[in-house]
């Protein structure tokens, strides 16, 4: 068995752990993509993380973008590349082609003079991280592909013998099923990432995979990514989410008296519970109790994907429900946004990152359904189990709502593995009585918790949710849709 | 391909009057190297005149090359008259590499100028 090579970690969050710690230290990895798929953002990202946290210098030989433009690419990611270079941490190699002229080559040729220039960099600066952003404008520059693959791995032995590690970029052809446009990845072999930036129908979605790490054990497979303002490329690895998480024996208000009865004192806090029911049975409204049940020290979030944060607030009041006192004073913030709008990985990432800018208490999600429309299961799965590992840790509670008429429909959320993961699960169902139809609760599992097991009926009123007695009438509330009064479960 | 000579020449100047500064990159002493300084003799031989070739060797100086942003050696450059114009390689071709240079012109012509465009 091989040993494990060294790792150089990039601090891109995410990439780190499908890597098992970075990129090969000490060695070239081939960063291929087409233009757009933030290669360079990945490299600048590389070489911050170097400087900030590992004290380790670097040399950036940028090809395409001037230093000026790279330095303004970071700064509108917050890092400030010239107090680097200030400071003796970071050089930059110009290596842009000085004109857009081609100059007329007359016999052979080599590199010899960028190579030299990038090793007196290194010297300069004691450099441990080297990055080549990109190498496919030499090939343009000097149309004679076959000296330059060969002197990008003359380049590449000379950055292996002096022990640092390194990024070459190579650009990509969209649609070809070559690795890079000039066949680079021949020549630097060893490691190899691959970003992605796909279009299908109306969203975006970003991808990096490890296509090769020569001796070093990786993720297989393509992972989702984003590109934060703030932050950069963010990695969502959703399968190294842990449920790992403290359990709380705090209780807080469902915010509806009877309901909070019914659940022997409330819900824990840092639980996940799914409302799940029929449209118009009041699963939006539980929601909103949920949030309007706040403690004054509390803060909630509530992230809309069927109804614009004007009809909520409008529903809340013809509830009777102070939710839009509460977000007036700011205590609770509604996100509304079309679920299409962004794929699932992007919608996980903006929930977290509006989770962190706001520390809420309590979060409402309406609903899970609409999200669950856009993305593949296994994606959903990935959705849920991301959301509920990422909330728990922070303590926060959440109520997260379904459409399911029959209990066979809150089955196809088990196989998203929705309510196997949900600490709780409250049905709400219509029932027929006598000349009417009736409305009607049930807490089917609270984890932890000595709960009501009874079927209510309930009511919605002008002052909310109004929970009455046990109904005494077959419900079926484990069948399909209305059941008659009396009726037979079949 | 090729513009009319007028295009070609810079007004007023002849080859008496004009200095020509060149400089030639190179990387160490290897074969590369060897032959491109034997291909700018032959230039100075063809050019005539005043002219002064420079030769910058990257592994010595490489500020100057840093500063110059010279990414391929042999690199031969113009420096006098302007503009600045760039051949890369050991110049086996040496009208190619005058043309390059905008310096082909003489060849063809002692009264006329460099030229301002190598196309």
């Amino acid at each position: 068995m091989t040993t494990d090579v060294a790792r150089a970690p990039t601090g891109i969050e995410g990439f780190d752990f499908l890597s098992r710690g970075g990129i090969p230290e000490g060695r070239t990895t081939l960063l291929a993509g087409a233009a757009g798929t933030g290669k360079t953002v990945f490299s600048l990202s590389c070489v911050r993380h170097g400087i900030e946290e590992l004290g380790e210098s670097a040399v950036y030989v940028p090809l395409e973008e001037s230093p000026a433009d790279l330095r303004r690419t970071a700064a509108s990611f917050g890092w400030d590349l010239a107090a680097y270079e200030d400071a003796g941490d970071l050089r930059f190699v110009d290596a842009v082609p000085p004109s857009n002229e081609q100059p007329v080559i007359t016999g052979s040729f080599d590199l010899g003079a960028l190579i030299s220039r990038i090793e007196h960099a290194i010297e300069q600066v004691g450099a441990k991280r080297v990055v080549i952003d990109a190498v496919s404008t030499l090939f343009s520059y000097l149309p004679d592909p076959a000296r330059i693959r060969w002197e990008i791995f003359r380049l590449r032995r000379v950055l292996q013998e002096r022990g640092v590690t390194s990024i070459i970029t190579a650009e990509r052809d969209r649609e070809s099923p070559l690795l890079t446009r000039n066949g680079v990845e021949a020549y630097v072999t060893d490691n190899v990432v691959v970003l992605r930036n796909r279009h299908d129908g109306r969203q975006r979605s970003r991808t990096v995979a490890i296509a090769k790490f020569r001796a070093a054990t990786h993720q297989q497979g393509e992972t989702p990514f984003t590109i934060r303002s703030d932050e950069g490329i963010v990695v969502t690895p959703l399968s190294a989410m842990t449920l790992e998480q403290p359990t709380s024996t705090q209780r807080i208000s469902t915010g509806v008296d009877e309901l909070d009865e019914l659940t022997g004192g409330g819900l824990y806090q840092a639980s996940a519970v799914l409302v799940s029911g029929p449209t118009g049975a009041g699963k939006t409204l539980t929601a909103c109790h949920f949030l309007a049940g706040m403690a004054s020290d509390e803060r909630g979030l509530l992230f809309a994907f069927e109804e614009s944060r004007s009809q909520l607030l409008r529903d809340a009041d013809g509830w009777g429900l102070p939710l839009r006192g509460f977000v007036d004073d700011g205590q609770v913030l509604v996100h509304s946004d079309y679920p299409e709008r962004f794929s699932l990985e992007s919608h996980l990432i903006r929930i977290k990152q509006h989770v962190d800018d706001f520390q809420p208490t309590r979060v409402a999600l309406d609903s899970l359904t609409a999200l669950q429309r856009i993305g593949t299961v296994r994606g959903f799965r990935e959705f849920v189990l991301g959301l509920l590992s990422y909330l728990k840790e922070r303590g926060i509670t959440l109520i997260m709502t379904a459409t399911a008429s029959s209990a066979k429909e809150t089955e196809s959320l088990t196989q998203s593995h929705v309510s196997s993961v949900s600490d709780g699960i409250i049905l709400l169902r219509y029932v027929e009585a006598p000349g009417t139809i009736e409305r009607a609760m049930s807490i089917l599992k609270l984890r932890g918790t000595e709960h009501d097991r009874s079927i209510r009926s309930f009511r919605i009123t002008g002052a909310g949710l109004e929970i009455g007695e046990p109904l005494d009438v077959p419900a079926n509330m484990l069948g399909d849709g209305i059941v008659a009064f009396g009726g037979r479960i079949e | 391909m090729r513009r009319s000579q007028e295009a070609r020449t810079v007004a007023g100047m002849s080859r008496e009057t004009v200095a020509i500064r060149l400089r030639l990159y190179i990387t160490g002493d290897g074969p590369l190297t060897v032959s491109a300084r034997s291909s700018v003799d032959a230039i100075r031989d063809r050019v005539g005149g005043d002219c002064e070739i420079e030769i910058v060797d990257v592994l010595e100086d490489p500020d100057t090359a840093e500063r110059e942003q010279v990414l391929a050696t042999p690199t031969l450059e113009r420096l006098d008259p302007p503009p600045r114009l760039r051949v890369v390689g050991d110049l086996t071709d040496l009208d190619r590499a005058l043309d390059g240079l905008g310096l082909r012109v003489w060849r063809d012509d002692e009264n006329h100028g460099p030229t301002e465009s190598p196309r």
